[in-house]
C-alpha cells in the first residue's frame, strides 16, 4: 500500500528536492515567514556543490577524479585537494571504528582499492550545510537520502526526526527530537551495497538497521555503519560513544537504544 | 615531559573536545571500553583528517576538529604524539574554532604497547590525575580533567563551564530514539524528516519523505 499520507503543511516551512548521488537530498527551511529568495539561492549552492561532489567522488562515473585515481590514471596529488581531506578522514575512521569501518576494504571493485563512497556522501552533505549558515539559515534540516544535518532557530521547536522501519520502510519505527546536529542511519544493503564485516568478510550483518544520532553527520554515518559491520558486538560498542544517542536494529526485530552523555 | 594539549571547538549547541596524550616515553594502549573522552587525530603537514562537525572547515586549511563522540579504543596510540591542530576562524553560523597549543615535538616510536586485553605482562604505565590547560572558547573557559590509569584514560571531566543561555551548554545531550507506537502518525508528531538506510532515487516516489517534502515545496 503506498498511499500517500495526508500531512498538514505549517505556515512558514518551504522544503526543496533534487535528485543527486544517486539519492533524493530533501532540504526543509523554517522562517517566519515563508523562506524566499535568500533561502532559495542557498539551498541551490548546496545542490551545486552536491554536485560537484558527485562529480569528483562518484564510483559510477569512469570520469570521476576518484576512478580516474582507483585506476592509477592520476595521482592523489593531482586530484582536487578535497581528496586527500576525504583519505585523511577515512584513515581516522578506519582506527577509531578499530578497522569496521575500512574504506580500502569495501570496494565492489576489488580488495584494498580505495573506495570513500560510504563517507564522501556524509562529508559533502555537512561541507555544503554551510552554505545554507553562511546565508543566514539557522532553522534548517538538510537530508541526503536518511542521512540528515539539522539547525534550529533559538525560539523554535526542535525537528522531530523519524527513524525508518528497516523491515517496512514505507513506516516510522522511531522518532527523535533533534535541535541541532546529525542523524545517519545505516542498513544491512544500503543502496545496494552490503556492509561487509572487515574482520570476517562476511557480508550479512545480524543488525538490520543502526542510527547514530549526534554533533556530526560524519561520525555518525561512520559509527552507524561500523555498527552494522560489528553486528551483533555494535550493542557494547555504542556504550563507548560519547555524546551520541541511537537506536540498533536486529534482523528479528529487537531493538537496543542509547543515550550517551559527553 | 608529559603534555595535556586540550582543544575546545563548538558547533551550535555541542561542544567538540580534543585531548591529545602525549610523553616522551609511553603511548597509550588501546583501551578495550569504557568512556574515553578522547579523539585523537594525526596531523599531517599539509592536511589532517577533517573530523566535521555540523559546520565543516573549507578545503583551503588543513583543519582539525574533534567531535565528542569516541569509540572505546579511540586513542592516540595509532601515532606517536598525536597532535591536535585546530585553526580559531570566526563566521558568523559557523563552527567556532579554538586555537590549540602548539604541536608536541613527535615522540621515538617505543615497541608497541600491547593490548590491555591481550598482555598482563606490560610494564606499569603512566598513572595519575592531569589537568589540561584551560581553553577559552566564544562560550566561556574550558578545562578538562583526565585520570589516568596504567597509560588508560579512565574518566575525562570538565571542570570549568562556560556560562551563558541554555544554546550555551557546553554538554550536548541528544534524545533517545523513541519507539512510535502503531498510532502514530506523520502529521501528528509534526514529522519532517526521515532517517533510513534505504534511500534511492528509484525509491524515493514512494517514500515517506517524498510525502513530507510534498507538503511544502
Amino acid at each position: 500500500m503506498t498511499a500517500t499520507p495526508e500531512v498538514t503543511a505549517p505556515l512558514a516551512q518551504r522544503a526543496w528536492v533534487e535528485q543527486i548521488m544517486g539519492m533524493p537530498i530533501s532540504v526543509h527551511v523554517r522562517g517566519t515567514t515563508r523562506p524566499g529568495e535568500v533561502a532559495d539561492a542557498a539551498v541551490q549552492r548546496v545542490f551545486e556543490e552536491l554536485r560537484w561532489v558527485d562529480a569528483t567522488f562518484s564510483p559510477y562515473r569512469e570520469d570521476s577524479e576518484l576512478r580516474r585515481l582507483q585506476r592509477g590514471a592520476i595521482t592523489l596529488e593531482q586530484c582536487d585537494p578535497t581528496m586527500t581531506q576525504v583519505q585523511q578522514l577515512c584513515l581516522t575512521a578506519r582506527e577509531r571504528t578499530e578497522g569496521y569501518f575500512d574504506a580500502w576494504a569495501c570496494s565492489d571493485l576489488g580488495p584494498g582499492l580505495f573506495d570513500p563512497t560510504g563517507l564522501v556522501k556524509s562529508w559533502a552533505v555537512a561541507r555544503a550545510a554551510r552554505h545554507l549558515r553562511g546565508a543566514g539559515l539557522d532553522d534548517f534540516a538538510l537530508n541526503a537520502g536518511g542521512d540528515i544535518v539539522l539547525s534550529t532557530a533559538d525560539d523554535a521547536p526542535a525537528w522531530q526526526i523519524g527513524i525508518e522501519d528497516p523491515a517496512d520502510t514505507r513506516r516510522m519505527l522511531a522518532t527523535v527530537p533533534i535541535r541541532d546536529g546529525a542523524i545517519a542511519t545505516s542498513g544491512r544493503a544500503a543502496r545496494g551495497a552490503h556492509i561487509v564485516n572487515p574482520m570476517t568478510g562476511e557480508r550479512r550483518s545480524p543488525l538490520a538497521a543502526a542510527t547514530v544520532i549526534g554533533p556530526s553527520l560524519v561520525w555518525a554515518d561512520v559509527f552507524a555503519t561500523a555498527a552494522i559491520a560489528r553486528g551483533d558486538s555494535a550493542r557494547d560498542w555504542v556504550s563507548g560513544l560519547s555524546g551520541t544517542s541511537g537506536l540498533l536494529v536486529w534482523a528479528d526485530g529487537a531493538t537496543h537504544t542509547w543515550g550517551n552523555a559527553v | 615531559m608529559r603534555r595535556i594539549v586540550v582543544t575546545v571547538g563548538t558547533t551550535a549547541s555541542a561542544v567538540a573536545l580534543l585531548v591529545s596524550y602525549a610523553t616522551s616515553t609511553h603511548r597509550l594502549a588501546a583501551m578495550p571500553g569504557g568512556t574515553a573522552l578522547l579523539g585523537a587525530t594525526a596531523a599531517g603537514t599539509t592536511s589532517a583528517a577533517a573530523i566535521t562537525a555540523a559546520g565543516t572547515p573549507t578545503t583551503d586549511e588543513a583543519t582539525d576538529e574533534a567531535t565528542d563522540e569516541t569509540t572505546a579504543a579511540s586513542t592516540p596510540s595509532a601515532t606517536t604524539g598525536a597532535t591536535a591542530r585546530a585553526k580559531a576562524s570566526a563566521s558568523p553560523k559557523a563552527t567556532p574554532k579554538v586555537a590549540s597549543t602548539p604541536k608536541v615535538a613527535s615522540t621515538p616510536k617505543v615497541a608497541s604497547t600491547p593490548k590491555a586485553s591481550a598482555s598482563p605482562a606490560a610494564p606499569a604505565g603512566v598513572s595519575g590525575t592531569f589537568n589540561g590547560a584551560t581553553s577559552q572558547t566564544v562560550y566561556g573557559p574550558v578545562q578538562v580533567q583526565i585520570v589516568v590509569k596504567n597509560n588508560k584514560i579512565t574518566s575525562a571531566n570538565a571542570i570549568q563551564y562556560p556560562t551563558g543561555n541554555s544554546r550555551d551548554v557546553m554538554i550536548a545531550r541528544y534524545a533517545v530514539p523513541v519507539l512510535n507506537s502503531e498510532a502514530v502518525q506523520a502529521q501528528s508528531a509534526n514529522i519532517a524528516m526521515v532517517s533510513g538506510a534505504t534511500y534511492t532515487s528509484n525509491g524515493y516516489l514512494q517514500s515517506l519523505q517524498s510525502a513530507l517534502n510534498q507538503a511544502r515545496l
